[in-house]
């Protein structure tokens, strides 16, 4: 059995009134030991911890993909999204679940500009932290602007190693538009994340 | 189709895998992917990777978690898409993983696919 903590001594009025050993040890495991190694050195046995964020965690993946050309009106995207393994119908809002938080750790958009022409478009990110129903009038989150090259392609990711939060009850959609109704196509708005 | 794939599983690697099995007590962590495809004229190739939670044969049919759509506009390379998915995205134990893919076009072949993660 290893000793983990050895505990300062209790001092009243300058005098000593106890000391006392905590010992820590796994009463399931056959050696019940745990190590205090000192630093730079690996040790044979540790006492696991886990943060609430990575306890019960469910994957939501919020996925919208397309091969048809955007519009100059802003328009709600329908898309689908994937809880813990269950792919949703077509949807335009997704709903943190009750008690929970949906922290997004990515997010992709791609685009394909197949004109003659340079164009801009707009990706919007909506949420609503009342939890009302999404339209293109909803909060911007996240106003993403890509400026596409006369026949280019563009796909931009943002890592969010923190995560961005969102708090029971929200409503998250996505909204977008460009700058001519000529064929500007959203492949791809995909949000990556998990509820905790 | 479902794509034939090579697993590299700490550094013992298998070929010609349709899906990947979470080992049983672990988690998968998904940390990044990259994909790009070579095409014959412009088109939208599409890699879907799909999962089955709770474990069984991955198929066209398997629910969808990523649809990923690479647009290219010539003949050529399509755009290259890289997810890095910070903390990770998780699949449970006995998890099955896979990846099909559709399209663009009929002289386009697929180039770079990779899922990097780990388990623990």
């Amino acid at each position: 059995m290893g000793t983990l903590i050895d505990s300062s001594e209790l001092v009243v009025n300058s005098q000593t009134v106890e000391r006392q050993n905590i010992t820590i040890a796994d009463p399931s495991s056959a050696s019940g030991l745990v190590n205090v190694t000192p630093k730079g050195v690996q040790g044979s046995f540790a006492l696991t911890t886990q943060d609430f964020k990575d306890s019960g965690r469910k994957s939501i993946i919020i996925a919208y993909s397309g091969t048809s050309g955007i519009t100059a009106t802003n328009t709600l995207l329908t898309f689908q999204y994937m809880s813990g393994g269950t792919v949703s119908t077509s949807k335009t809002e997704y709903t943190v679940t009750t008690g929970k938080t949906f922290r997004i750790q990515s997010i992709l958009v791609s685009l394909r500009n197949s004109t003659a022409a340079a164009h801009d478009t707009f990706c919007n990110i909506l949420v609503d932290y009342t939890g009302t129903i999404i339209t293109t009038s909803s909060p911007t989150a996240l106003p993403i602007t890509v400026e596409l090259s006369a026949s280019a392609v563009s796909t931009i990711n943002i890592p969010i190693p923190d995560g961005l939060e969102f708090p029971t009850g929200s409503t998250i959609g996505m909204s977008a538009f460009a700058d001519t109704s000529a064929a500007i196509v959203l492949t791809n708005i995909i949000l990556i994340g998990y509820e905790y | 189709m479902i794509t034939s794939m090579t697993l590299n599983r700490n550094g013992t690697v298998t070929t010609s895998q349709t899906f990947y099995t979470v080992s049983t007590g672990k988690i998968f962590r998904l940390q990044s992917i990259a994909a790009q495809a070579q095409v014959g004229a412009a088109s939208d190739p599409i890699f879907n990777i799909r999962a089955n939670f709770a474990g069984g044969t991955v198929t066209t049919a398997s629910p969808l978690l990523i649809p990923m759509i690479l647009g290219a506009t010539s003949s050529g390379s399509s755009n290259f898409v890289t997810i890095n998915v910070a903390g990770g995205l998780e699949l449970p134990s006995g998890a099955t993983l896979g990846v099909s893919q559709v399209g663009g076009n009929t002289a386009s072949t697929y180039g770079i696919f990779i899922i990097i993660g780990y388990e623990y």
